[in-house]
């Protein structure tokens, strides 16, 4: 450990405490709060808790090898508390469960607010700042899914442990420029429930555990905001997601194990979006879409080269390259309660060959109330391999207590 | 590459920094600039503080006001201002909190004199017994919030405007008094219009969507026979509207009240299918619009609907009963 950061190690673990807690203690035990104003069984100043019950019905046609059927699954429960910590500093924490992968840290973040004009720091656990869908929760989607170029690009989930800085500054009187850098243990695919590296089967990519200060996962995003006539929002918003220093593992059939290491790689995205609401805020359009370049070492292939069905000749060959996709969404709100819209989502994989998918979604959302939403729909996806598909699906959101997110403007 | 792509972005964004810290802090002791949430807030402000501020309304007037869609100039407007007016009582819940907290406006954070509820003393209806989701989606702990259309609301309000702004601008308190007394008489005046307008309304009966209209159908008297909404914030289903629709039947005098933004084809259907006339009302002012100006105008379109005549300045000068100095 470097002598500074022993030193704020050090001061960090001598300063006093003061967590709420009164209670009995001798001198030399874990400290409580000498100021406190409740006890252990006091709830005055609990965090606002909240929950969302995600479910999905899916019915799945295949044209190609992929499963046909119904799919019924509680997609994910979620649980929130939100609070103050003190007059300058607040934090969330978000608590998932979901069929699959069992209870998970989606989020926990503290975002200190003390300093003058609008900077923030934010540590912790959460969705890292990047683009327009990519901080919302699956559930908080104006879709099903999130686009299949976001996924493909960023993964399901782009969570990161970290730190971020973020401020605004007003543009004119009828705009606003905000911006946020943020650097992360880790941004590889698939690790956005804790764990380094990619649980898929048979490849992954992963980070040492410890990194020196170049080797660390960065983000960063600017976006303005702009009056557009009486009604209507402009959007406009760059994005960046760098892998400075990643390792490609591909774990073959005999159990040979293959690395790719000193990778690296970045994801640009451009967002533009436009919304419009009627006098009454009732009637709505909202209109955006996002284009994403994925460019460096994108990923890696076993080159199996040598004789055939030997593996122990095998190699991993690195793709160095760039690839594109990008995706247009268009919502129309009739009232508070009922919209309709449609997602394409157009991308290349990051494979040799550059294989092309594309996705469109349409889906009609009635807001039962505005705390349990109902939403039907058809995802239809093609690819160049043939393994096209068509899924119908009924999503049922619930929300109750108090809902929030880390999400940015 | 990976670096210069870094050492980029930092430089991006310490500029960015500088450019954002050179914006300039609102004058100490000029005009006090105000931003209010209603335009029936910023036209009291208006009224009150004369050329001592300078107000901007978020709302238009037509909007759900518990539902304002934000725009970047409310986020910039919020930040410059020194004083923030709001109703309260969570009318404007769902997004008066997150903008002050994006604002990063410290004189107007809970607690500063920066941030003034107008409601603040005035006595509320229809208080919850019990906070539970099942009585409603749309449940006010503190009580129904749309305290602006009370007879008395545009005194009390003023009331609490001339104490803000004395507390902010001391030096010019006679002025903001002298505003303030001004307003008063203006206001005694047309509550006395409304009082006699609320004896000829005497017996008549109407059917409401949301319960935003209560402060001044319970004013004026009127009977609320059913409401649209099975529970606030509900949406109607067919079974609860066929049992409004038949109360409706049995009343083809009574009046439809509803706002611009409600579900107004559950309302259609509602008054397709009787006798009743269906009245679109303000909730609020409109943009420039007094709150003067905006009660008049209510309180015209009600006696059109219920075709009585409406009290001119004559009668109100006559006798009739003065407003006491009592706020709802």
């Amino acid at each position: 450990m470097k002598p500074s950061i022993q030193i704020l190690a050090l001061a960090t673990l001598t300063a006093p405490v003061m967590a709420q807690g009164t209670t009995f203690s001798t001198p030399g035990m874990p400290s409580s709060g000498r100021t406190g104003q409740t006890d252990r069984f006091s709830t005055e100043f609990n965090p606002a808790i909240g929950g969302v019950i995600d479910t999905l019905i899916t019915h799945l046609n295949s044209d190609g090898s992929g499963p046909d059927g119904f799919d019924l699954t509680l997609r994910s429960f979620e649980g929130t508390v939100n609070t103050w910590i003190d007059p300058n500093t607040w934090a969330y924490g978000v608590l998932v469960g979901t069929e699959e992968e069992g209870i998970a840290v989606e989020e926990a973040a503290v975002i200190y607010e003390g300093f003058d004009g609008n900077s923030n720091l934010k540590a912790g656990r959460f969705f890292v700042d990047f683009g327009k869908q990519m901080q919302a929760h699956t559930h908080d989607l104006p879709t099903f899914e999130r686009p299949a170029v976001l996924s493909a690009y960023l993964g399901e989930e782009l969570g990161g442990t970290g730190l971020q800085y973020g401020n605004w500054f007003p543009a004119g009187d009828s705009g606003a420029i905000r911006y946020s850098f943020g650097l992360y243990d880790s941004l590889v695919q698939g690790h956005s429930h804790g764990g380094h590296g990619d649980e898929e089967e048979g490849a992954a990519q992963a980070v040492n555990d410890y990194q020196e200060a170049d080797e660390l996962s960065y983000a960063a995003r600017i976006t303005g905001f702009h009056d557009a006539g009486e009604n209507g929002v402009f959007q406009w918003g760059v994005s960046m997601r760098g892998l400075p220093e990643f390792a490609f593992d591909a774990d073959l059939d005999d159990g040979t194990e293959l690395t790719a290491e000193g990778m690296s790689n970045h994801v640009l995205g451009l967002d533009l979006t436009y919304g419009w609401g009627d006098d009454t805020g009732t009637k709505t359009w909202t209109v955006g879409g996002e284009y994403l370049r994925l460019s460096g070492e994108i990923g890696a292939e076993v080159d199996d080269a040598g004789t055939p069905g030997v593996f122990g000749d095998d190699t991993l060959e690195v793709l160095d390259s760039d690839r594109d996709g990008f995706y247009l969404w268009v919502d129309r709100g009739f009232d508070q309660n009922n919209s309709v819209g449609v997602l394409y989502s157009a991308f290349e994989h990051a494979e040799d060959g550059a294989p092309e998918q594309s996705e469109l979604t349409a889906y009609y959302s009635r807001n039962l109330t505005e705390y349990s939403r109902l939403r039907v729909g058809v995802t239809m996806t093609e690819t160049d391999d043939g393994d096209d598909s068509t899924a119908l699906m009924v999503q049922f959101t619930n929300f109750f207590g108090s809902h929030a997110h880390g999400v940015n403007w | 590459m990976q670096r210069f792509s870094l050492i980029g972005l930092h430089v991006l964004f310490v500029l960015a920094a500088l450019v954002g810290n050179g914006q300039a802090s609102p004058l100490a002791q000029g005009p006090v600039k105000a931003v209010a949430t209603l335009p029936d807030i910023a036209d009291l402000v208006r009224e009150i503080g004369g050329d001592r501020v300078e107000v901007k309304a978020i709302c238009k007037g037509t909007e759900n006001v518990h539902a304002v869609r934000l725009k970047p100039s409310h986020v910039v407007m919020t930040s410059r201002c020194e004083a923030f007016f709001q109703v309260g009582l969570s009318l404007e819940h769902a997004w008066v909190p997150g903008l002050i907290k994006t604002s990063r406006n410290r004189k107007i954070q809970a607690g500063q004199p920066g941030l003034v509820t107008v409601s603040e003393g005035m006595t509320v209806l229809e208080k919850p017994a019990s906070l539970s989701r099942k009585e409603g989606a749309d449940i006010h702990p503190e009580g129904n919030p749309h305290v602006n259309l009370a007879h008395g609301a545009g005194r009390h309000m003023a009331a609490r405007i001339r104490d803000s702004l004395v507390e902010l601008r001391p030096k010019h308190k006679a002025e903001f008094e002298a505003r303030f007394k001004a307003f008063e008489a203006k206001s005694k005046a047309a509550e006395i219009r409304w009082t006699k307008l609320a004896a000829q309304l005497k017996d008549k009966k109407v059917i409401v969507y949301h319960s935003e209209f209560n402060y001044l159908l319970e004013d004026l008297g009127l009977e609320v026979l059913a409401t649209i909404e099975p529970k606030p914030g509900v949406p109607p289903t067919p079974g609860h509207l066929a049992k409004v629709i038949q109360i409706a039947r049995k009343h083809p005098k009574a009046v439809v009240l509803t706002a611009a933004w409600s579900n107004n084809r559950a309302v259609d259907r509602v008054v397709d299918t009787c006798e009743c006339c269906k009245l679109v009302l303000a909730s609020m002012a409109v943009k420039e619009q007094s709150w003067l100006d905006s009660m008049e105008d209510i309180h015209r379109s009600l006696a059109n609907a219920f075709e009585v005549a409406y009290p001119s300045d004559e009668a109100s000068d006559e006798e009739g009963a003065v407003p006491t100095e009592e706020t709802p």
